[in-house]
């Protein structure tokens, strides 16, 4: 496993400064150093789902967020998606977690012949930014929202995401 | 699109909406669907020259092969058992 992904940047509003992260597949170790204030149990997710994990590769201990997955036939679903509570509200530390880890589930679908696609079951108050923010678009009448090809695509370049081995 | 700045005020997550038993189906239905559109070919086109842009091929990218990251996992799980088999032969000091 010594291939890992690029992804972008993120802003640590600290700084100002733009880092560069990584995503990885979580390893078991990781779930020892979460700490507190998680949402999600995401030691028990990992049974159920592909756990990729956010980092700053200057300190990669330190998890900016995580996020679970699961392939489709034609496809990527997102089934949970966190930022570390230190980077969640106002005195959050990094700014895009959640947009690094969408493009890391984009990548994955063109990987895997998914063409970009992936979807997800949005909360209600953040759909209309999932809209604006990302390019999701909601599906019927439901929660759920994809990303198509051109979307994914152009998320992609927006966080500027590049393989880590060239 | 923009990189929009996260909301302050709402927490930007993915996960406690229960999907529906037929979703996935029906969500593979309609991404075939939107793929049959005439206007597809070309949005599939402009993709992958944004991708080809980037230095990345949209087919081959410098990611783990299905195989060795679907290894991975189960040997992350297996690992996983094992801890917590130990953790309950071992007892805890706290308990």
């Amino acid at each position: 496993m010594d291939k890992r992904i690029v992804i972008g940047m993120n802003e640590d509003l600290e700084t100002g400064r733009l880092i560069t992260t990584e995503v990885q597949p979580v390893e078991p170790d990781d779930f020892r150093g979460l700490g507190p204030g998680w949402r999600f149990n995401w030691r028990a997710a990992v049974e159920r789902m592909e756990v990729f994990k956010l980092i700053d590769p200057a300190a990669p201990d330190a998890i900016l967020g995580l996020l679970g997955l699961i392939r489709r036939e034609n496809y990527v679903e997102v089934t949970l998606l966190e930022s570390h509570p230190r980077n969640v509200g106002r005195t959050k530390r990094f700014q895009g977690i959640a947009g690094s880890l969408f493009v890391f589930a984009a990548q994955l679908s063109f990987k895997l012949g998914g063409d970009g696609f992936i979807a997800i079951d949005a909360k209600t108050e953040l759909m209309e930014y999932y809209r604006l923010a990302y390019g999701f678009e909601k599906l019927g009448h439901s929660q759920r929202m994809i990303l198509t090809t051109g979307a994914a695509a152009r998320l992609i370049g927006t966080y500027g995401g590049r393989p880590a081995d060239e | 699109m923009s990189k929009l700045p996260e909301p302050d005020d709402v927490e930007c997550f993915v996960g406690g909406v229960e999907p529906d038993a037929r979703t996935s189906i029906e969500t593979v239905r309609l991404i075939e669907e939107y793929k049959k559109r005439s206007d597809y070919p070309l949005e599939l086109e402009v993709a992958e020259r944004i991708l080809a842009d980037l230095g990345i091929s949209a087919r081959v990218y410098g990611m783990q092969d299905a195989k060795s990251l679907l290894d991975h996992w189960h040997r992350c799980i297996r690992d996983l058992q094992k801890a917590d088999l130990g953790d309950n032969r071992g007892g805890r000091a706290d308990q």
